[in-house]
């Protein structure tokens, strides 16, 4: 055998892979051949270095770090979709399939106007939705016509120079204002029922978190049923360490759902309502009509009447948002 | 057929149960993460490059048809997805400023914490294996794979054959080239003390 043959099979000959003859040609070789001989002896010193190289530790943060994101995953996975963003997404996916991306924001614009009530003389306020193409689908401008301007908002970089015109551009980035919904449930194996139920409440009082709903065994001996957990978000990854303290988790359950479109569709729509609001409330000032006035506060009930469930809406997404769920189940 | 354990914790992953991937994956975790660091040379890339093998195995499970182990399908996933980030680490760095891959100073001390050596050895053994990574880094990506998964990690030829969806001869002989090419590259950066036994020629003083 040739050297260089040898050396293709030295590698193999140390994992002792090598069939009966191979390995008896390679070592009759190596007998003679004191250049791959040490070669072999290399060889072997450098894997052994390989070897001796420890295993290090997982990062303590590695793993609240992977949970974080699998719930993002998951949530994406599993949307709110919102009627207006998924409208939207069709028309910028058509637009850039039939045009390309640059053409797509063109056509993506999105108007929301109240064709129903008109006022002579008068521009009706229009809100444009549209989506930025070189960020999409993470920021959403807003442009608002012929009223006035949403008076909350902090998000907006484009308002100054654009008050004298009735318009405004308001930028929202998805990325920033996401909002997700975390629940989690553990089945909990627990000796003393009562005993585990104390424990797990100071802990959640701890973490400023409550028990929402707690229903404990009726009682001699009934089952007791599940306990449901609200608190900070933040805490929710401690709060699950802590339950696991309290007896032996038989099962775990965690969840994630992703509102943020359902949650800036319904904010859209509010400012939309503002807007509207104001513009009529402007209109009411100046009529002397009686039938103007009549018809100008009948269209402002209704508005007015379609802003109450659209904040009601946001203020749940924002808690269900900053806090979590956890419903704990006691088995035996 | 009852299902395992395992397979149970599959099926509920593929509906999205985290915890059940949790679960599925915390016995892996350690390997993938070293896989990780040696690849890379640094703790901080091998917390992302873990990070997003993982994340790409959850979004893949459905994927997972019980063809091979799941140990195997995750490590596949891993791997390729090391790979790619590892190409895409390079494109950058090329790119923008020539960064070190070496470990730094502060890693090794925590690696070597609790080796139970006095100070002197401690250094020098750190030296070594700072050293020996540096070698390791210095390979291409292909080669640092097979010696890792083989000589650090201790898995077979055919596991590896499995891993990486190569042929086993490929396996064989990729090993070898890297194993030669490491052991050049640990020659010459002094690693091996000099040694007394027959040269063959090449002069004592290598």
């Amino acid at each position: 055998m040739r050297c260089d043959s040898v050396r293709d099979l030295l590698a193999e000959f140390l994992d002792g892979t090598l069939d009966h003859r191979e390995a008896l040609l390679v070592g009759k070789h190596l007998e003679r051949c004191p250049a791959c001989a040490d070669d072999l002896a290399d060889l072997k010193h450098s894997i052994q270095l390989c070897a001796s190289l420890g295993e290090v530790d997982l990062p303590p943060d590695f793993r609240p770090k992977l949970r974080a994101r699998l719930l993002e995953l998951v949530a994406e996975q599993q949307p709110v979709r919102s009627g207006l963003v998924t409208l939207l997404r069709r028309r910028f996916a058509q637009a850039s399939l039939r045009w390309g991306m640059a053409a797509a924001a063109a056509a993506l614009a999105l108007v929301l106007a109240y064709n129903g009530f008109s006022w002579p003389g008068r521009q009706v306020p229009m809100v444009e939705v549209s989506q930025d193409t070189s960020m999409w689908p993470n920021l959403y401008a807003l442009k608002i016509e012929g009223g006035q301007a949403p008076e909350q908002d902090k998000s907006s970089p484009e308002k100054p120079g654009l008050k004298e015109k009735p318009t405004w551009i308001i930028m929202k980035s998805r990325k920033e204002n996401r909002k997700l919904i975390k629940t989690g449930t553990v089945d909990l194996e627990a000796g003393n029922a009562r005993e585990a139920l104390d424990q797990i409440a100071r802990m959640a009082e701890e973490l400023d978190g409550h028990i929402e709903v707690s229903d404990p065994a009726n009682g001699n001996g009934g089952e007791p049923g599940p306990i449901v957990l609200r608190l900070p978000s933040d805490a929710f990854d401690q709060m699950l360490a802590q339950i696991a303290k309290a007896g032996v988790v038989r099962d775990q359950v965690l969840n994630a759902q992703d509102v943020t479109d359902a949650y800036i569709e319904a904010e859209i729509r509010l400012w939309f309502l503002r807007a509207r609001e104001k513009w009529l409330v402007e209109l009411l000032g100046q009529s002397h009509s009686f039938s103007q006035v009549l018809a100008l506060e009948q269209e402002l009930g209704k508005i007015r009447e379609a802003i109450q469930p659209l904040s009601d809406q946001l203020a749940f997404f924002d808690e269900a948002a900053s806090t979590s769920a956890i419903t704990i189940n006691l088995v035996r | 057929m009852a299902k395992s354990a395992e397979e149970v914790l599959v099926e509920r992953s593929k509906r999205g149960d985290v915890a059940a991937f949790e679960e599925l994956i915390s016995q892996y975790e350690k390997k993938v993460y070293n896989l990780a660091y040696r690849l890379t040379g640094n703790y901080e890339d091998a917390s992302d490059v873990a990070q997003e093998a993982f994340l790409r195995a959850f979004s893949r499970i459905r994927e997972f048809r019980g063809d091979s182990s799941f140990a195997t399908w995750l490590l596949r996933i891993v791997s390729n997805a090391c790979l790619d980030e590892l190409r895409k680490r390079r494109r950058q760095r090329l790119t923008s400023l020539d960064e070190p891959v070496l470990t730094e100073e502060g890693d090794m001390q925590r690696q070597f914490a609790d080796s139970g050596d006095g100070p002197e050895q401690t250094l020098e053994r750190r030296e070594i294996q700072r050293a020996v990574q540096e070698s390791i880094n210095s390979l291409d990506e292909e080669f640092r794979m097979v010696v890792i998964l083989r000589d650090i990690q201790g898995y077979s030829y055919e596991e590896i054959a499995a891993i990486l969806d190569l042929s086993l001869g490929t396996v064989k002989s990729r090993l070898n080239r890297a194993r030669h090419a490491l052991k050049e590259k640990l020659i010459s950066m002094e690693l091996f003390s000099p040694k007394i036994v027959y040269t063959g020629g090449k002069g004592v003083n290598r």
